[in-house]
């Protein structure tokens, strides 16, 4: 059935104010929703939480035939002195781990895009000169595109959770039960933030950068410094081994200048708490914190994405504020 | 001769436009930053080793046991270059793709391919030029970054670096500038081909994330040793000779897992290089020669890629209508 959006909006008793904001969210999400390439990214991205998935469930059930065969070695060999098997003491939940890594790398990089294109479009065509002869001002132009953008990720992460809630239906041995639906909710939550944050800074960008190159670079280059550089100072891991949900948290090294680092840069680490509260939630290790415990000790982390969004929505206000569109050329 | 000559003034033309270009210098100051970051950590948790190992030590002579069976922590400097590899394979590759983008999209945006053709060359030597300036950039990127690690590790580090190891870290760099030549083709293939610049990027980007990062993720983390922090066999207590002997029944597993690894260039690039520097145990202090055999597939895998991507854009850039 299709929703009369637009009379719905004339007829209401909202504000001319409001409802020039509802136009300008309207128009951005239809612009994506038209744009092939945020279709393509957006399948990707949906394809790898099905993957992950059936990743978790193929590697449980391998890993718990694997301790059979352990079983039976042990048998046959009596020298063998075998541990309990530790795949039992990691909650269903831990299949999801894989969401962790892929929200942290493709989700970051297509909120980047979702924001970037969100207004170098416009920058482009030249039409923002035009945009703004009309009874709309800059302020109410970047409400309306934020709540644009927010809804499209808000849809992107309401159908990745559809996505795991049916696969975990349908995968045997790994149905969630009420608690671990919540923990999935919360952590999708939580993701949705991270992934705003990150269609902020690609926005910000895209007003200021002078080539529509250094507006995609720069977004990347602060991804690749949240993601991995801040947690290798922390933790001492390389690159590659934050990648794994599982062993990505572990300190390696121990010396002062980890222990320095970690003083200064943890609390502002936003990729270490994406990570940290992620695995916690999702159960990536076998400690198995309750729900009750992880909000309240990760307080600082919460706090920290919740203030890095607002700060980077403010400074795309400010920008934009400053913003000449009349004298504006953006290179390649 | 003539040819010649025009690909080498396309060339020379690409190679200092290079410098100026700003995306270019913040990707090359970006990556050169983190390969010192990477270094220095290395070394930090080399020396945390050497501090766990005294500790054992004096704890062992302390309650007079004998300290016969404590494995002394071994320095090989080139181990500490896992982190400057990793940061080449996921940051060099974002360099290279960006040069193989705004070699492209610069004259595709401002028209000025319509004014080159309407001169005396070729499509085929313009792009050879381009692609023989980008090249000869990235090697001497290459060439910074592991003359940066040699300066660190010898002469900063003071630790000896024997012409063996200087042979190794060589061939490294030749197996480097391969990978980011692969990632420069792929990156000027779609700018070639998409008629959308901002289109082409994204797309590279992706496929970058994809690549670099995702398929040799999803291997890792089917890996069942990573399955618990401690290792799984080693939770379990399972040596490593009866773990080999598990798996031997679960070889179509572990197929899949490979082949899902293989898929990417960049485990390809990281295992040949890792083999190279002794990054992993079993290849540490063994002649070149012998790792050069052993890694042949690799070597195989990554010229498959450089000749398939720069063949593909050679040809496409011929056939397109790019003006």
């Amino acid at each position: 059935m299709k929703i009369p959006w637009r009379r719905y909006i004339l007829q209401s008793r909202i504000s001319p104010n409001m409802r020039s904001i509802f136009t300008i969210t309207r128009f951005e999400i239809k612009n994506l929703i038209r744009d092939r390439l945020f279709y393509l990214l957006f399948s990707v991205f949906a394809l790898m939480s099905l993957v992950s998935s059936l990743i978790g469930w193929s590697t449980y059930r391998t890993t718990t035939a694997v301790y059979d065969a352990a079983v039976r070695l042990s048998i046959a060999q009596s020298n063998v002195q075998l541990s309990g098997n530790p795949i039992t003491e990691i909650s269903s939940l831990a299949s999801f781990r894989n969401i962790i890594i892929y929200i942290f790398l493709i989700g970051s990089l297509l909120g980047i895009i979702i924001g970037n294109r969100s207004f170098i479009r416009e920058r482009k065509s030249g039409i923002l000169p035009l945009i703004l002869t009309r009874p709309v001002s800059e302020s109410k132009l970047i409400i309306g595109k934020i709540i644009g953008m927010g809804l499209t990720i808000f849809g992107i992460i309401s159908f990745t959770l559809l996505i795991n809630l049916i696969s975990s239906y349908f995968l045997p041995l790994r149905h969630l039960n009420t608690t671990e639906i919540t923990r999935l909710l919360v952590f999708y939550l939580y993701s949705f933030f991270y992934l705003l944050f990150f269609s902020f800074i690609g926005f910000l960008f895209a007003i200021i950068s002078k080539s529509e190159s250094l507006s995609l670079f720069i977004p990347v280059c602060i991804w690749v410094g949240i993601s991995f550089v801040m947690p290798e100072l922390i933790t001492g891991q390389t690159p590659t081994a934050l990648l794994n949900p599982i062993t990505m948290d572990q300190q390696l090294s121990p010396g002062g200048f980890f222990t320095t680092m970690r003083i200064f840069l943890s609390p502002i680490s936003l990729g270490s708490h994406y990570t940290n509260i992620g695995s916690q939630l999702l159960s990536a290790t076998s400690s198995n914190i309750s729900l009750k415990d992880i909000i309240p000790s990760n307080f600082n982390g919460i706090a920290l994405l919740l203030i890095s969004a607002l700060i980077s929505f403010f400074l795309c206000f400010y920008e934009l504020k400053k913003y000449n569109s009349v004298n504006d050329f953006v290179n390649e | 001769m003539n040819n010649m000559f025009k690909v080498l003034t396309v060339a020379k033309k690409e190679f200092f436009a290079a410098w100026k270009n700003k995306v270019f210098i913040t990707f090359l100051l970006f990556l050169l930053g983190l390969i010192i970051i990477s270094i220095y950590i290395g070394s930090l948790n080399f020396q945390s080793k050497v501090f766990e190992y005294q500790t054992a030590y004096q704890q062992l002579i302390d309650s007079g046991l004998s300290p016969d069976k404590l494995l002394k922590p071994t320095f090989f400097p080139l181990q500490l270059l896992r982190g400057a590899i990793e940061y080449l394979e996921i940051i060099g590759s974002v360099l290279a793709i960006a040069l193989g983008y705004l070699s492209i999209a610069k004259e595709k945006n401002n028209k000025a391919l319509q004014l080159i053709f309407s001169r005396p060359i070729s499509k085929v030597n313009f792009y050879l030029g381009k692609l023989f300036g980008n090249s000869i950039i990235l090697l001497c990127v290459v060439s910074a970054v592991f003359f940066f690690i040699y300066i660190i590790v010898s002469l900063i580090g003071g630790a000896a670096i024997t012409n063996q190891e200087l042979l190794k870290i060589f061939v490294s760099l030749l197996t480097s500038w391969i990978y980011l030549v692969i990632f420069y083709a792929l990156s000027s293939l779609l700018t070639i081909t998409l008629k959308s610049l901002p289109n082409s990027l994204i797309i590279s980007l992706s496929l970058w994330i994809i690549i670099v990062l995702i398929v040799p993720q999803i291997g890792d983390t089917m890996d069942i040793d990573n399955q618990v922090p401690s290792g799984f066999f080693n939770a379990i207590n399972v040596t490593k000779n009866q773990a080999d002997d598990i798996l031997l029944q679960f070889s179509s597993y572990e197929t899949t897992r490979n082949t899902i690894e293989e898929a990417s260039i960049t485990k390809h690039y990281e295992r040949f290089s890792f083999a190279v520097l002794g990054i992993k145990d079993e290849y540490n202090n063994k002649p070149l020669s012998f790792i050069l055999t052993d890694k042949f597939n690799e070597i195989i895998w990554l010229l498959s890629y450089f000749l398939i991507f720069n063949i593909l854009s050679i040809i496409s850039f011929n056939k397109k209508k790019i003006i």
